[in-house]
């Protein structure tokens, strides 16, 4: 049966339970309201964004779903920032797009999502300086130039080559 | 500047002079104004890029999330942490008050650094992640796995110092007589002790803390032992406190750790009552560890030469077992064990260990088996297969490799998923095709991922 979602700016979208599902906050809306066609609002997200995630969650609508049962040191060491092919060439939007992405991700509790959304950004970081990665952002420096030698004397890691 | 008339100017000359005088007044003028101007633009830049800033996208990322961005990015190594501090207030604020940016303790070493002033920056280091991480549970990844031993490290200094002294042609010939260079006869004490890094011993002593309070905090230990056997001992010597909060342990160890540390049974990590995840290179090592194999939940051999089926029968939660073997080892047709493992989830067998192949295996299906083969092909029955011969993949050729997928696809008919490489697309594709029109095929098998050469799965083919 679809299910019927209502973005922010009053669009429709009608997909198929097994995509919404994707969501963790949509399957627990729809498990309490039971067998319902009521249309199920999303305040916090526009269509364009909905719109990709729902590119997403269609595309893996058969992966396994996160257990949510491994322990957190467990899931850290898993942090690698690989993505795979398809998921690299979905997230290949501009900065405003990515953030609005990673925080429906967030809000609409999409776990993998929200993990290639925050992968990505960590691949844009890497290799940077603060110069360049405050370039990236659009982030002003608010240092003295004091604090800045301060923090740079503190850590001087030596074995950091 | 200034244009003065003096008295004997004659009337021409006053007026040029005052036309001089306005011009210079007039640069004046424009001096100030382009000042002015100047103010004006960075003023404007200011605003701009405070602005710009402001409604920057990045902005709208909750704290939770950019801690998110930092965990990942500090990740593979976490000595970045430190560049992220230099970005903003607001970053380094969120950093340094986030103790798993700090918990995980990364320390390596290369022969060609200058151990002594590494020790001492590593131990800056580790005070401010000590401080920093707060309570939160210690991962430790130490590997002193490129420090080479001292006679090695004296053979390569001559080398080195020769090498200045000899023409190009004859560098081949230095270097054969460097390597047959008998070092032990330079037995002086005090030249193979300007080669011992006891500089080691300071830093793992903060990393212990006084009376081992601090291995109290360890929850996860990757430990690569040196070359060389009496540095190795030294290390381990000092593990010889409790770690009763220690989850994971893995070590990796040139030579068979309980044939060379076998003295140390018992006396060090005397406490691993909470171990559930650990890793040593053969069956045998299992004895050097005093652990409650009831809670072991995954156990890697990380190249495995013997192993008797009995080996896993204290294990009764083991959920992953991994077996690589880096030679060919087993007994093959003579060994037929019962391995019984009842909660067994996921099973790796990595290399040509021919015992798995013939072990009758009581285990439930499971959720994973990964292979690696070729022709080992262990009985049990999975949800899904992970098929990866060993690298570089280009050498493989599809011929080679269509006996073992053939038997893959024959004999676990549970599995509903298959992961191949993404280069043997078209022959599974065939061969599926050919087992389909066989109507004694039977088989639940719904996909077939396509793995790149980096491991992440490009494509799904529906069967």
């Amino acid at each position: 049966m679809p299910v019927l979602l209502v973005t922010s700016d009053n669009e429709q979208f009608r997909v198929e339970k097994v995509v919404a599902q994707r969501s963790v906050l949509i399957k627990n809306m729809l498990e309490d309201v039971g067998e319902s066609d009521q249309p199920i609002p999303l305040p916090n997200v526009t269509a364009p964004v909905l719109k990709k995630v729902l590119e997403y969650c269609d595309h893996h609508q058969t992966d396994p779903l996160p257990t949510g049962d491994e322990p957190s040191a467990d899931e850290s060491r898993k942090r690698t920032t690989d993505i795979s092919e398809w998921d690299q060439k979905f997230i290949t939007v501009d900065q405003e797009m990515l953030f609005e992405i990673i925080l429906a991700a967030n809000y609409l509790d999409i776990k993998p999502l929200l993990d290639v959304g925050c992968k990505t950004v960590a691949n844009m970081i890497k290799g940077k300086s603060p110069e360049e990665i405050r370039k990236l952002f659009n982030i002003v420096n608010d240092f003295t130039p004091e604090e800045e030698a301060q923090i740079k004397k503190e850590n001087e890691w030596a074995e950091d080559r | 500047m200034a244009a003065h008339s003096i008295p004997s100017d004659p009337p021409e000359i006053c007026r040029k002079l005052e036309a001089l005088q306005h011009q210079y007044e007039l640069i004046e003028e424009l001096r100030s104004r382009m000042s002015a101007a100047q103010l004006e633009c960075a003023r404007l830049e200011t605003e701009i890029s405070e602005y710009r800033a402001s409604v920057a996208p990045i902005r709208k990322c909750p704290q939770e999330i950019l801690l998110m961005f930092f965990e990942y990015y500090v990740h593979e190594d976490p000595r970045l942490i430190r560049r992220l501090l230099l970005v903003c207030k607001q970053w380094y604020e969120l950093a340094i008050s986030s103790p798993r940016l700090w918990n995980r303790i990364l320390i390596e070493f290369d022969s060609d650094w200058d151990i002594e002033s590494i020790c001492k920056s590593i131990k800056k280091r580790l005070k401010k992640c000590l401080k920093l991480s707060g309570t939160v549970p210690l991962e430790l990844h130490l590997d002193f796995g490129g420090l080479i031993p001292p006679q090695d490290l004296i053979r390569s200094q001559i080398r080195e110092l020769l090498s200045k002294y000899t023409l190009f042609d004859g560098l081949e010939e230095l270097k054969e007589w460097a390597s047959d260079l008998n070092v032990d006869l330079l037995n002086d004490p005090a030249v193979i002790s300007d080669c011992q890094p006891h500089h080691l011993s300071e830093f793992l002593e903060k990393l212990i803390g006084d009376d081992g309070y601090i291995m109290l905090r360890w929850d996860s230990l990757y430990l690569e032992l040196p070359e060389d056997t009496e540095l190795a001992l030294g290390i381990l010597e000092l593990f010889s406190h409790p770690t009763p909060n220690l989850t994971r342990l893995q070590i990796s160890c040139w030579s068979d750790i309980r044939e060379e540390y076998g003295a140390l049974i018992g006396s060090i990590f005397p406490d691993l009552s909470a171990l559930e995840h650990l890793e040593v290179t053969n069956a045998a090592d299992l004895e050097v560890f005093k652990f409650e194999p009831t809670l072991l939940k995954s156990l890697t051999f990380d190249d495995v030469k013997s192993c008797d089926p009995s080996t896993f029968t204290p294990f009764i939660r083991l959920q992953q077992l991994d077996v690589h073997c880096r030679s060919v080892f087993g007994l093959a047709e003579d060994s037929h064990g019962v391995v019984h493992l009842p909660e067994l989830r996921r099973l790796s067998v990595r290399g040509p260990f021919k015992d798995f192949g013939t072990f009758e295996f009581r285990v439930p299906v499971l959720d994973e088996l990964h292979l690696s083969g070729p022709f080992i092909y262990p009985k049990v029955q999975a949800s899904r297969i992970i098929w990866r011969p060993k690298r570089p993949w280009d050498q493989w050729k599809l011929d080679g490799i269509k006996p073992d997928l053939r038997t893959i696809l024959l004999q676990y008919r549970s599995a509903t998923e298959l992961q191949i490489p993404s280069r043997f697309k078209e022959g599974i594709s065939a061969m599926i095709r050919e087992l389909k029109s066989d109507d004694t095929w039977l088989s639940a098998l719904r996909f077939v991922r396509l793995e790149a050469e980096d491991g992440t799965v490009s494509e799904r083919i529906e069967v």
